[in-house]
Parts: structure tokens; C-alpha cells; sequence
């Protein structure tokens, strides 16, 4: 049966970095043009939408204005599409669009809502360990964002009427992460980042971890920069010098030798970069797979700068060494 | 998209024109009626307001209401029936955009009819540029101010 040979979300074109409330459109795009609704079917669905999308303000309106500026209709809509979307995304996309086709929209709704409901729980249970595995530093930003930032979006997120919307402050930048994402979708892949950045951080004594942050930047207590990132870094540079990178600042003379030798050798940086990380999880016993799947994407985003680092004999300074803060 | 585009289509500008032509039952009894090209003016008037008023109306039966609350008025020649109502519907929109939506609609109308057959006289320029830009001034005060109190420092201000 054709819908069986659907691949799974995660492998659609169209669900790759998509947002709940661009998913219920992206679906719907996606099944007319494998066939799998007719124009009439989209157009009975687009008729359902839009009459429980006039229920749904008057909701907001509590029924006592049948009008609201185009702005707030605008916001209404998108929550609306957000809340479907939510809901619809864990499904199998046969699933999703069978019963998005054939559900009536306040279902579908009350089912996102719920699934809401429990996105935020997880989210909220994400931040608690997050709490616990919180890194002892000065850095103004990180302390600020992980208990007030964070928090504000606990105590200000609508998930009935704005679930789009993520009112937290939070000035703190983790190492990877631009998912493109709104509300809960947002909070809970910034606070599973915060987490895993977190454990990594924790592995290492207070000490050295300010040592390290100072080298790279004397004022780092007061500006918004990511602790997980530098630590790595001085942690891989310790590793890759040979030395145990519970110390955190690396021998400048042997990476400038590494350096020297990747050069004559020709290594692919990438490949050298990969096997610094996985000698890294080894030195570390870091065994949890998204640990380490975070550790490496994170690492395959300072590849180009570690390239041209290697290219212009730089590696001490890229890894922060003790003298080149 | 033209977002406000979704909540307008000639279906329902008909269905609006056939729904205020069944108030004229009510309001024929104050010697009041509209016609079917009146009640199709009343419509689409409407929906040129909501765009220039940049809002979206979803429900059904505002402009009922309105005939409902201004049909009565000793103030409304049936001539200018129509043109009043359409006046005061602009009026309406306007209003809730000025009170910032803190006001209902049943609040908002009753506000206007009172001030209309009261104080106004049947005036749509003392009803849009007094008496409700004062209601406005109070909601968007967060209701804060007295009245009495507003109106003293009104009086002042003019002095």
C-alpha cells in the first residue's frame, strides 16, 4: 500500500528543521503531491480549518467581541496552526495525514493541546536537571538565563492561545544551536543543549574551567559567552597534546609540533578532528551516546576554523593555550 | 497571503445582506427599513471599514445588533436610516481599536447608544469626538481614572 512506503518524519523533505505551526501546511503539500489527497479534500479541510479558526478567536474574545485587529488574527492563527502542528509531528506521516483529513479540527486541537501540555512538562523536567547539573562560574549570562531566563517562560508561556511565542530572556548563547524553532519546540532543544553542555562542563573542576575562560577573555564573568565551547576546546587541545585534559590548558610548544605535523601529513582536519573527540570521550569515560553525538557536532562546527587555524600554523591559539588569552 | 482576504468573500457579503434585511421585522416598528440595495451597501461597508480599521470580524450579527440598538432612536430620520447606521458601524471599529479591544461589543454599543439618544443628541460628531473618545481615554487608563473626576479635569482643560 503506497502509504506504507512513506519514510519516516524525521526523513521527509519537508519535516527537516520544519516548526509546528509550518508543519500542518507542509503536510498537506506533501500529501496532495504524492496523491494522497484529492484538491477536494484540501478544500474541505482548508473549510474546517478556517470555521473552528472563527470558534477559536471568538474563544479568545471570550465571545464578547466578534472582531479583532488583523495582527492579533494573524498570532491567533499561527497558535492555532502550532498547537495542530504539535500534535501532528510525533505521528507517522500515513497517520498524520489520515487523521488530519478526517478528524474535525477541535480534535485535533485538543490534541495538540494536550501534547502541549506535555511538551512543557518535559521541558520543565529538562531545566530541573539542567538546575542540578548547574557548571559554579561568575558568567553573568549563564547564571541570569539558566534560573530567571529560563524560568520566565515557565511562568509566561500561553499554551492556549500563543504557544509560538517563547517569552524567556535568554542571553546566554549555546555552543550549537539554531533550530529555527518557536515556543515549547525552542525551549526544549535549548534547554536539552544546556543540559548536555552542563554535564560536559561539570566533568571538570571549577578551577581550571575559570583558568581556561580567563585565557580566552579577562572579562568573561560579565559577557555572553559559551562556557561548554571553550572548555571543549582547551579539553580536546589537552587530549590532542598528549596531555590529560582534566588540566584544561594545553602545552603550546606541543601543539604547535601537532600543527607542524598535520601539515607534512596531510590529514584531513575533519577526520583528525573526529578521532580528537572520540580519544576525548575515551579520556573522559563520557559514555552517554548523546553526550558524545553532542561533543562531535559540536566540534564539526568549529571545522572551518580549526582548517584555517591548521593552514596558518595557529593551533595553539585556537585551542587556548595558557599565554594566548 | 492577504490575511484579512480569508474573512471576506461574496457569499458572505450576500448572507450578512439577507441576515440585516430580517431585522427589518424589528425595526419596521419604529418606522424603520432598509432596503435589499441598503442592506447590501451596510454589508459591504463593512468589510471596507474592517480593512481601513485593519481588523477581521468573524462573527455574525454585529451589524443586527446595531439595528437592534439604533432603531428606536427618536434621533434617526428613516432617510438617513442607512447612512447613520453605516456612520456608526465606522464609528464602532474605530472605537475598538482606540479602547484597545478592553471594552466588549455589547458594552461598546450600549455605550454609544446611551451617549447617542443622551447626551449627543443624536450628534455623530459629539459621539465620536466626546463622549467616546473620553470612554477611551478611561479603558485605555486602565479604568482607573473616575469619571467625575475626568470629566472636572476635561473642563478645566477647555477653560
Amino acid at each position: 500500500m503506497r502509504n506504507d512506503t512513506l519514510p519516516a518524519p524525521a526523513g521527509l523533505p519537508f519535516a527537516a528543521g520544519c516548526g509546528a505551526a509550518e508543519y500542518p501546511g507542509r503536510l498537506l503539500e506533501y500529501a496532495a503531491q504524492q496523491g494522497l489527497l484529492t484538491a477536494h479534500d484540501q478544500a474541505r479541510i482548508n473549510r474546517q480549518m478556517f470555521a473552528f479558526f472563527q470558534q477559536y478567536l471568538a474563544r479568545f474574545t471570550q465571545q464578547e467581541s466578534s472582531s479583532v485587529p488583523v495582527e492579533t488574527a494573524q498570532n491567533l492563527l499561527h497558535a492555532l496552526l502550532y498547537s495542530i502542528g504539535y500534535g501532528l509531528k510525533p505521528l507517522p506521516p500515513a497517520k498524520a495525514i489520515s487523521l488530519f483529513s478526517s478528524a474535525p479540527p477541535e480534535q485535533l486541537y485538543r490534541q495538540g493541546q494536550a501534547q502541549l501540555q506535555a511538551g512543557v512538562q518535559t521541558a520543565r523536567h529538562l531545566w530541573q536537571a539542567a538546575r542540578a547539573a548547574k557548571i559554579t562560574t561568575p558568567n553573568k549570562p549563564y547564571n541570569y538565563s539558566l534560573f530567571k531566563g529560563i524560568g520566565a517562560f515557565f511562568s509566561g508561556y500561553s499554551i492556549a492561545f500563543a504557544p509560538q511565542e517563547t517569552p524567556a530572556d535568554l542571553d546566554y548563547p549555546l555552543c550549537v544551536f539554531s533550530n529555527g524553532f518557536t515556543g515549547v519546540e525552542y525551549m526544549q532543544e535549548y534547554v536539552w543543549a544546556l543540559l548536555l553542555e552542563n554535564r560536559f562542563v561539570c566533568l571538570f573542576a571549577p578551577g581550571p574551567v575559570h583558568r581556561a575562560l580567563l585565557s580566552r577573555q579577562p572579562l568573561y564573568s560579565e559577557l555572553p559567552i559559551n562556557i561548554f565551547e571553550t572548555v571543549l576546546l582547551c579539553a580536546l587541545g589537552c587530549t590532542l597534546s598528549g596531555q590529560p585534559p582534566a588540566g584544561l590548558l594545553p602545552n603550546k610548544a606541543a601543539l604547535a609540533a601537532l600543527n607542524e605535523r598535520l601539515l607534512r601529513c596531510g590529514v584531513p582536519v575533519a577526520a583528525f578532528l573526529q578521532k580528537g573527540g572520540a580519544r576525548l570521550c575515551g579520556a573522559l569515560a563520557i559514555k552517554a551516546p548523546e553526550l558524545q553525538a553532542y561533543l562531535q557536532k559540536a566540534l564539526r562546527a568549529n571545522l572551518p576554523q580549526l582548517q584555517a587555524a591548521a593552514a596558518h600554523r595557529q593551533l595553539p591559539a585556537f585551542f587556548v593555550c595558557e599565554n594566548s588569552g | 497571503m492577504d490575511f484579512p482576504a480569508l474573512f471576506f468573500s461574496p457569499a458572505g457579503l450576500q448572507t450578512t445582506a439577507e441576515e440585516i434585511l430580517q431585522y427589518n421585522r424589528i425595526s419596521a416598528r419604529f418606522g424603520q427599513a432598509l432596503t435589499p440595495g441598503q442592506a447590501h451597501m451596510l454589508a459591504e461597508a463593512r468589510q471596507q471599514t474592517l480593512q481601513a480599521t485593519h481588523r477581521v470580524d468573524f462573527g455574525t450579527g454585529l451589524l443586527q445588533k446595531f439595528i437592534a440598538a439604533f432603531c428606536d432612536s427618536p434621533f434617526i430620520a428613516p432617510a438617513y436610516y442607512a447612512d447613520t447606521l453605516a456612520a456608526l458601524k465606522d464609528i464602532f471599529y474605530h472605537f475598538k481599536n482606540q479602547t484597545q479591544n478592553r471594552i466588549s461589543d455589547d458594552e461598546l454599543l450600549a455605550a454609544m447608544a446611551g451617549a447617542f439618544n443622551g447626551p449627543c443628541q443624536g450628534s455623530l460628531e459629539l459621539l465620536a469626538g466626546r463622549e467616546l473618545e473620553k470612554l477611551a481615554r478611561r479603558l485605555r487608563c486602565g479604568g482607573f481614572a473616575d469619571e467625575a473626576e475626568t470629566e472636572e479635569e476635561e473642563e478645566r482643560y477647555e477653560e
